[in-house]
């Protein structure tokens, strides 16, 4: 049995697995697929090119597997790579990369989509601030659905690994995060941290 | 979760509460699929053991791009190392790339064998004595060519694009 698992610092993973250990390539690949989905799907590609991507990414990571002179920074190399390859795989199917990547106020989760993904939340408000998600900008959707698929420790790097110049990452993550408060509060909601239940503004206002 | 440093990277709790809310609910909404999971696990089977990797010199996709929408179109890769050349012409026919190499070794290439991966193929071939090799009927996608040369260093091309 091995003692290979989530706790195990990337630095003994990643040393085991270019030994051949094929559980510790597991556990990296657990804990860091969703990173890679999210990217590719932050990029809006369809499934089956999402899967591209992250195909594409581990398949780097393995020709590069006794070639990482630094562990800790594996996260940040994955989301840049995995970034890099759903560009591959966009511009490959020939859509206009560029105008993408452009801020322009388009939105990568459309509200719709949003609608329809609310059947599969449980809670009211839940729905609400996924269809407020989908309202933001596509920079604001991009870098919270990467952020909200890393680990803590790694917000930094992961971060940093978008194309974003490095001091404006915090504003833009900040500003992402209150236009989205934002959005919640003009609907009636509220995301306090506190209650599930949504506050209605004009109750309480008759009350 | 216990590693919540408050701060982290800037961000205060209500942030991380945040964060964390929308992770909950982009799983619900667009999870990953079991076959990506599973998929990113078997793709160990690829791992480089003992095979020394060629560098790219120069990767071909403006070709490609020049002229997207006519048919068949061909792209041009070279890799090295050391002495040691690959060219390889990929040309795309339906859904399939036909792959044309010329290996030029100065130690000769002779019981060389050359090996083609996809992530869903293999194929085998023999050089001519001229270094010269055809694959046909490769699926699109990633492919790698690695390069079995008897008792001298066995090379692989990095994973480059076929289509």
């Amino acid at each position: 049995m091995s003692q290979l698992d989530r706790q195990t610092e990337l630095s003994t993973l990643l040393a085991a697995a270019s030994e051949g250990d094929h559980q510790a390539w597991n556990v990296i690949t657990d804990r860091f697929t969703n990173l890679l989905w999210s990217v590719a799907r932050s990029y809006r590609l369809g499934h089956d090119d999402a899967a591209d991507a992250v195909q594409n990414t581990w398949l780097r990571l393995l020709e590069n597997l006794t070639k990482i002179d630094n562990p800790e920074a594996l996260p940040g190399w994955l989301a840049t790579t995995a970034r890099r390859e759903a560009l591959g795989v966009l511009r490959r199917r020939g859509r206009d990369v560029l105008t993408r990547n452009e801020d322009t106020g388009t939105d990568a989760v459309d509200p719709e989509a949003a609608e329809l993904d609310s059947a599969l939340l449980d809670s009211e408000r839940d729905a609400q601030l996924w269809a407020c998600y989908a309202q933001l900008p596509d920079r604001c959707q991009q870098l919270l659905r990467v952020l909200m698929a890393c680990d803590r420790p790694v917000y930094a790097e992961v971060a940093e690994a978008f194309d974003m110049p490095i001091g404006s990452i915090g504003p833009t993550r900040m500003r992402c995060l209150e236009r989205l408060r934002r959005l919640m509060d003009e609907s009636g909601y509220t995301f306090d941290g506190q209650s599930d239940r949504p506050r209605d503004r004009h109750r309480e206002a008759r009350t | 979760m216990s590693d919540r440093p408050r701060g982290s990277f800037g961000l205060d709790d209500a942030d991380l509460e945040l964060l964390d809310r929308l992770s909950t609910i982009a799983s619900a909404v667009d999870p990953v699929p079991d076959h990506v999971r599973e998929m990113s696990r078997a793709l160990f089977a690829f791992r480089n053991v003992d095979a020394e990797l060629m560098e790219v010199v120069e990767l071909d996709g403006d070709r490609l791009q020049a002229v997207r929408g006519s048919a068949p179109t061909s792209r041009m890769h070279f890799f090295e190392f050391g002495e040691l050349s690959l060219d390889v012409e990929l040309t795309m026919t339906g859904g399939f790339c036909e792959v044309v190499g010329v290996v030029a070794d100065p130690g000769g290439s002779v019981g060389t064998s050359v090996t083609l991966d996809t992530v869903s193929a293999s194929f085998t071939t023999m050089p001519d004595e001229d270094g010269r090799f055809a694959v046909r009927n490769v699926p699109t996608g990633m492919v790698r060519i690695s390069l079995d040369r008897g008792s001298r260093p066995k090379v692989t091309t990095p994973w480059f694009d076929a289509g």
